[in-house]
């Protein structure tokens, strides 16, 4: 285990694409500063705190939705190359939703049934990797895939990520979903042909030339997490000098959007359905499940405590009437 | 021009900087093998105008890896006077060759007292063992 911190985890009210994405820019340049944004905090025994209070170089753990359907897209890609990808010609309602660019990389997400985190982590956390981790997973479900070995800066960023997924994982397979890493990678990667499974595509690699690659969820990378065909879990990062920005979408419901993409619920239960997580209408019990999965996830790699507070909106505001909106061009 | 990483200059994010003694000023700036290893498999990567002016420690361009964007941050300030716009459309030959052949960005400095700041060849390799 790493040193001790606070991992402080934001609950957020559905907010526009350019506010979320806003404030996890936000949320990123205070991490780079190691500092937290000023406001209240409560534990999980109710005791309040300031930022004065807290330890400095806090991981921030966000939780949120969207106002409306809306489309991320990674930093690499283009609007004009999602009017011209396979994905959106054959689903031509997904150009009419509003979309936002991320900071960080990967594919185009449908931001419809699902949920959304952001975790920033300030330079000064030592993340802690394990050397080499095997996947072993009791009871209901089974996880395979060996994550291997990581080590130096990238095994800080890459641990995170993986730990974040193992734990998301993890609690899938108790809940009876055969969750797994995916065997598959279908990213375009310069100097090597664009794969899907086994078999070799010809073609460039630039951004949005992978077929029906475009949207995140049609592709797949080792890490990623699928349920049997249907990827439900991707990630991704920008990594700056100062800190860390992870963001990662838990797909729960097929969005009217593009049915074919299918969510968590969508997913057969290899062990029963518990009543509690058998239907969208109540997404809070998906909210509680991720928040504590992020949590477990997080103390595999760093010791932490856990302070949870609602962003309000004013926090941020004012900050953000000294510059605009993360803009979506 | 021949470039070898022992007579580098290095931030810790792992840009490097040649200045020749040829005394125009201008450096050459790129990214180490170290850290085209540890990126591995870059996919995009965008890099500045000439033109622009850029400030020790700002952002010159970006690299994604799959899935990971990481900024690239200029050892110096000045105004850059060259783009290799090629070696974006072959990133792959980064893993060959990070230096002679994989520079990104050519600076005229502003101030070359900045370079005093940059990590020696052996300070560099240190850090990284030290992080590694």
């Amino acid at each position: 285990m790493g040193g001790s911190s606070v991992a402080v985890f934001l609950f957020d009210p559905p907010r526009t694409g350019e506010e979320n994405m806003s404030v996890d820019a936000w949320l990123l340049e205070h991490a780079m500063r190691q500092r937290l944004p000023q406001g209240h905090y409560a534990d999980d025994v109710g005791r309040i705190y300031s930022v004065g209070d807290l330890p400095d170089a806090p991981i921030v753990v966000r939780i949120y939705r969207w106002q409306t359907p809306t489309l991320s897209l990674g930093h690499f890609q283009s609007i004009e190359q999602l009017s011209e990808a396979k994905d959106t010609q054959s689903h031509p309602s997904l150009l009419s939703l509003p979309w936002v660019k991320r900071q960080t990389g990967g594919g185009a997400i449908l931001h419809d049934r699902e949920w959304t985190y952001s975790i920033t982590v300030p330079q000064a956390v030592k993340i802690t990797v394990p050397q080499a981790v095997k996947i072993t997973v009791p009871q209901a479900g089974e996880l395979r895939g060996n994550l291997g070995q990581v080590g130096g800066e990238k095994g800080a960023s890459q641990g995170l990520y993986q730990a974040v997924h193992r734990s998301i994982a993890r609690g899938l397979c108790e809940l009876g979903f055969q969750a797994e890493f995916s065997q598959e990678c279908t990213c375009p990667v310069q100097g090597k042909k664009d794969r899907v499974g086994s078999q070799e595509l010809e073609g460039s690699s630039k951004a949005g030339s992978s077929g029906e690659g475009f949207l995140c969820f049609n592709r797949r990378s080792p890490l990623d997490l699928v349920v049997g065909e249907s990827k439900i879990l991707g990630s991704a990062q920008r990594r700056g000098s100062g800190g860390i920005l992870q963001h990662g979408s838990l797909l729960i419901r097929a969005s009217d959007h593009y049915p074919a993409i299918r969510g968590v619920e969508d997913c057969e239960w290899k062990v029963g359905s518990p009543d509690r997580f058998a239907q969208w209408k109540a997404p809070e019990v998906w909210e509680d499940w991720l928040c504590d999965r992020l949590y477990q996830g997080i103390l595999d790699i760093v010791s932490v405590s856990r302070v949870k507070s609602r962003l309000k909106l004013d926090a941020w505001a004012d900050t953000m009437k000294e510059r605009p909106l993360v803009r979506s061009v | 021009m021949t470039i070898r990483p022992e007579a580098l200059k290095y931030c810790p994010s792992h840009e490097w900087i040649y200045v020749p003694e040829d005394g125009s000023g201008v450096a050459t700036v790129g990214i180490s093998s170290f850290a085209v290893a540890e990126l591995n498999d870059l996919v995009y990567m965008a890099l500045p105008k000439v033109g622009q002016s850029v400030h020790a420690g700002q952002e010159f361009g970006e690299v994604e890896s799959v899935k990971a964007v990481s900024p690239m941050y200029s050892p110096v300030s000045g105004e850059i006077v060259e783009v290799h716009d090629e070696v974006v459309d072959r990133l792959e030959s980064l893993g060959e060759d990070a230096y002679e052949g994989g520079w990104l960005i050519k600076i005229k400095l502003n101030n070359p007292k900045e370079l005093d700041a940059l990590l020696t060849y052996e300070a560099y390799k240190k850090s990284l063992e030290q992080h590694g």
